[in-house]
């Protein structure tokens, strides 16, 4: 990826905060308003040019702050905090961790996996069926050991990472002991992904270098989720290389997989349109809507146009339905059937590209 | 009393006139008892020898709507020339013959009064200019005389000459000596001159004959600015204007009489003679004027009229000084502290917590106001720099907070 960021030592960090506080009161004492430049980063666009910059790491633009700016906050809260940790981590070329600043990670984990975090292990591997919460400092992870009872098998494309959207979905997991019958890593942003959680899944990647499948509702904001893990996200902008994974495959569910499965149609819920669904400081924008300005980001043009199309085709039928559909069948439909029939047909037509093109280049 | 709120606006329009003439002017207040038929009236009449008689002004003075019980509402004047005419007259090689006479109807209200042009009479003597203007009252001649002699301005030599008649012929007797011009620096200027004026009108509670001694003990708390605009339009005309600001804080001192601030709330004033034409061009020149005086206001009393987003960011600066203090104090090298302490002033010894953020707190607010002071529409044209030395070189967006250039036809008073 462009100009990827080497992991900052802490005397780096250091030294670019005293430069910083000094820079500040030499102009303090000199009668000037301090003026601070802070890069800014963004994901995607609304652009619909070839041009666009938002696919490399490099910032589109600059935002001053002085001491003649109006504050805009009032009030301190959580999103402020955010921001303002934001600004710091971009001024200082680094990520929060590197500041010491975790949050609680709210993601879970299970399956063949042993890792230890500041001393203490983690071991799924006796019990892949338990959830384990994802670490909070992922760089402490030490010893990720991937455990396949195959081992001779060395074949096998049974090793992957799986991505669920909701803990619901990670729960009918645990409960048909997905992880007894397949050997993977489960993993759960429980919604939206935090920074730990993503920060996890990208350390898994570049470590073990085996498939990530992701399964979300076929709705406008599982897609979001989706693109989230993928292309991250726009508060995060300036750290995405190191909490994107571009290689994660959209597993599912799909609108075509309603009629491959001829699921009732008492599964499917139109796409929402003039039904306000407003809860106290928030708003939730409406479903066509949103997938209207999904369709807009840039990286569906340039990057997965594939995706694009699915998204076209949730928008012309004008249906979304959840995983949960999936068990009207029966409840253990998800975990025996569709789960492994998916990633057999994924991981086929992976081995088959890659004969492909060895057999190209011989 | 209607009538002599009346008389200080029309002697405030003749001290205009004189000042415009520029040479050495009189102005004469006449104070006469007449007889009409069976009643006995007061007749005040006010002529100066100033320049520039603007007719408008008799259409606008303001009057309230009970003074109308001894006085008919009638004004009349008799002028010499306007400026204008004047110019015309003298371009035209004709001379300034006429004396010119107007009457108008005060009962009216403002926007419907009219002009009444009467014929005009021949000059009797060569060249002279000015302006004579008459009301006649019902009011008693000694009431009108004591209320007059509240207001009389200083520094150009004012008669007040009370006139009656009796069987023996024509006796005038002096009500006020004619005061002694006093010792006015001719070379002080217009605008010193005004803000003399009005610093003692403040220090009188803007009501009183004599200065409050127990407010204004010395003129230590009032804050002066002023500001002068003059545009030379084509030709020889030339408009000026002069703008005299002031603030005065009276505290709550023990030796200030208490009842003084209950007798005379404080309120923000602006003394504003009409503009003579209404042009736009006045009202431009009357902004920039505005503009200047309170630029001189900030420039002489550092914290005086802060903008609103300044004082916002006031509340802010203990917190700034907090964190910078924070900063500094918890490195672990000596050099950088050092360093600091230095940029700051103090010594590496006997260093206090507060003491540093009293005094970064100190040098914050002193930014803030200093770069409050800078014209408004000052662009940040240079690249912000990077602290870093970053290679990532981006135009920063500086957002212009305030409105570049003038608005035209707002209102006078939309400053």
């Amino acid at each position: 990826m462009e100009g990827k960021r080497s992991t900052p030592k802490p005397s780096d960090l250091l030294y670019k905060i005293r430069d910083f506080s000094r820079s500040i009161l030499v102009d303090i004492c000199n009668g000037r308003s301090p003026v601070v430049s802070i890069n800014k980063f963004r994901t995607y666009c609304t652009n619909s040019a070839e041009n666009c910059l938002c696919s490399s790491n490099l910032p589109v633009g600059t935002e001053v702050l002085t001491l003649r700016r109006q504050p805009h906050a009032h009030r301190i809260d959580q999103s402020i905090v955010d921001r303002a940790i934001n600004d710091i981590c971009i001024l200082l070329e680094c990520s929060r961790h590197n500041l010491n600043v975790v949050s609680v990670a709210k993601g879970l984990v299970m399956g063949w996996i042993r890792f230890s975090e500041d001393g203490k292990k983690f071991d799924c591997i006796t019990n892949p069926n338990i959830a384990q919460p994802v670490p909070v400092q992922a760089e402490d992870v030490h010893d990720i050991h991937k455990c396949n009872i195959l081992a001779m098998n060395i074949l096998s494309f049974a090793e992957y990472i799986l991505v669920v959207e909701k803990e619901s979905v990670f729960q009918r997991l645990v409960n048909d002991k997905f992880c007894s019958h397949n050997r993977c890593i489960v993993i759960t942003g429980r919604g939206y992904p935090d920074v730990p959680t993503r920060r996890f899944l990208r350390l898994l990647t570049e470590k073990l270098h085996v498939p990530i499948y992701c399964l979300v509702d076929s709705d406008p904001y599982g897609f979001d989720i989706l693109a989230t893990y993928r292309f991250g996200s726009l508060e995060m902008a300036y750290d995405v290389e190191f909490l994107c994974v571009p290689d994660i495959c959209w597993l599912g569910v799909f609108t075509s997989d309603y009629e491959n499965y001829a699921f009732p149609s008492q599964c499917l819920l139109p796409l929402t349109t003039e039904e306000y669904f407003n809860f106290p400081a928030s708003f939730v924008p409406l479903d066509k809507k949103k997938i209207e300005a999904l369709l807009h980001r840039c990286y569906l043009q340039h990057e997965e146009p594939h995706w694009r199309l699915e998204l076209e085709r949730m928008q012309d039928k004008g249906v979304k339905f959840e995983v949960e559909a999936l068990s009207v069948h029966s409840l253990s439909f998800l975990s025996k059937e569709y789960l492994p029939s998916k990633i057999q047909c994924k991981s086929a037509c992976s081995n088959l590209l890659d004969y492909m093109l060895a057999f190209a280049d011989a | 009393m209607e009538v002599t709120n009346l008389c200080k606006q029309l002697i405030s329009l003749a001290i205009q006139r004189c000042r415009l003439s520029g040479d050495p002017c009189r102005l004469s207040v006449f104070v006469r008892r007449i007889t009409n038929s069976d009643s006995l009236l007061t007749q005040i009449s006010i002529s100066d020898t100033g320049a520039g008689s603007c007719l408008k002004e008799f259409q606008d003075l303001k009057l309230g709507y009970n003074g109308f019980s001894q006085w008919d509402g009638m004004l009349s004047v008799t002028t010499t020339t306007s400026s204008l005419q004047l110019l015309m007259a003298i371009s035209a090689g004709l001379g300034d013959f006429e004396l010119y006479h107007y009457k108008v109807n005060l009962k009216e209200h403002a926007p419907n009064r009219k002009l009444i042009k009467l014929p005009s009479s021949p000059k009797k003597n060569a060249i002279f200019s000015g302006t004579e203007v008459f009301v006649t009252s019902a009011e008693e001649m000694e009431v009108i005389l004591q209320d007059m002699t509240y207001f009389l301005r200083k520094n150009i030599a004012i008669e007040l000459v009370a006139e009656s008649h009796d069987e023996d012929g024509l006796q005038h007797e002096n009500a006020v000596l004619a005061t002694e011009l006093t010792s006015p620096d001719s070379e002080s200027s217009n605008v010193l001159q005004l803000v003399s004026g009005l610093e003692d009108y403040v220090c009188k509670h803007r009501k009183l004959s004599e200065k409050c001694l127990s407010c204004f003990s010395s003129r230590d708390n009032l804050k002066v600015g002023n500001g002068q605009a003059c545009r030379q339009t084509h030709g020889n005309d030339v408009f000026s204007v002069e703008v005299v600001i002031l603030i005065s804080e009276i505290e709550l001192l023990d030796s200030s009489d208490p009842s003084c601030l209950k007798a005379f709330e404080p309120k923000t004033e602006a003394k504003v003679p009409p503009l003579r034409q209404g042009t736009q061009l006045e009202t431009k020149l009357v902004k920039e004027a505005i503009s200047l005086a309170l630029d001189d206001l900030k420039e002489r009393y550092t914290g005086a009229l802060l903008s609103d987003h300044a004082l916002k960011i006031h509340n802010h600066a203990p917190d700034l000084a907090r964190s910078i203090a924070g900063l500094i104090l918890s490195s672990d090298d000596t050099n950088f502290q050092s360093e600091c302490f230095s940029l700051l002033g103090m010594h590496l010894d006997n260093i206090e917590e507060e003491a540093i953020e009293k005094c970064i707190k100190d040098k914050i607010m002193s930014a803030i106001d200093t770069n409050d002071r800078k014209p408004p529409n000052l662009r940040c044209r240079a690249a912000a720099p990077f602290l870093f030395g970053d290679d990532h070189l981006q135009e920063p967006e500086y957002m212009d907070e305030y409105d570049e250039g003038e608005e035209d036809g707002c209102n006078l008073m939309d400053f």
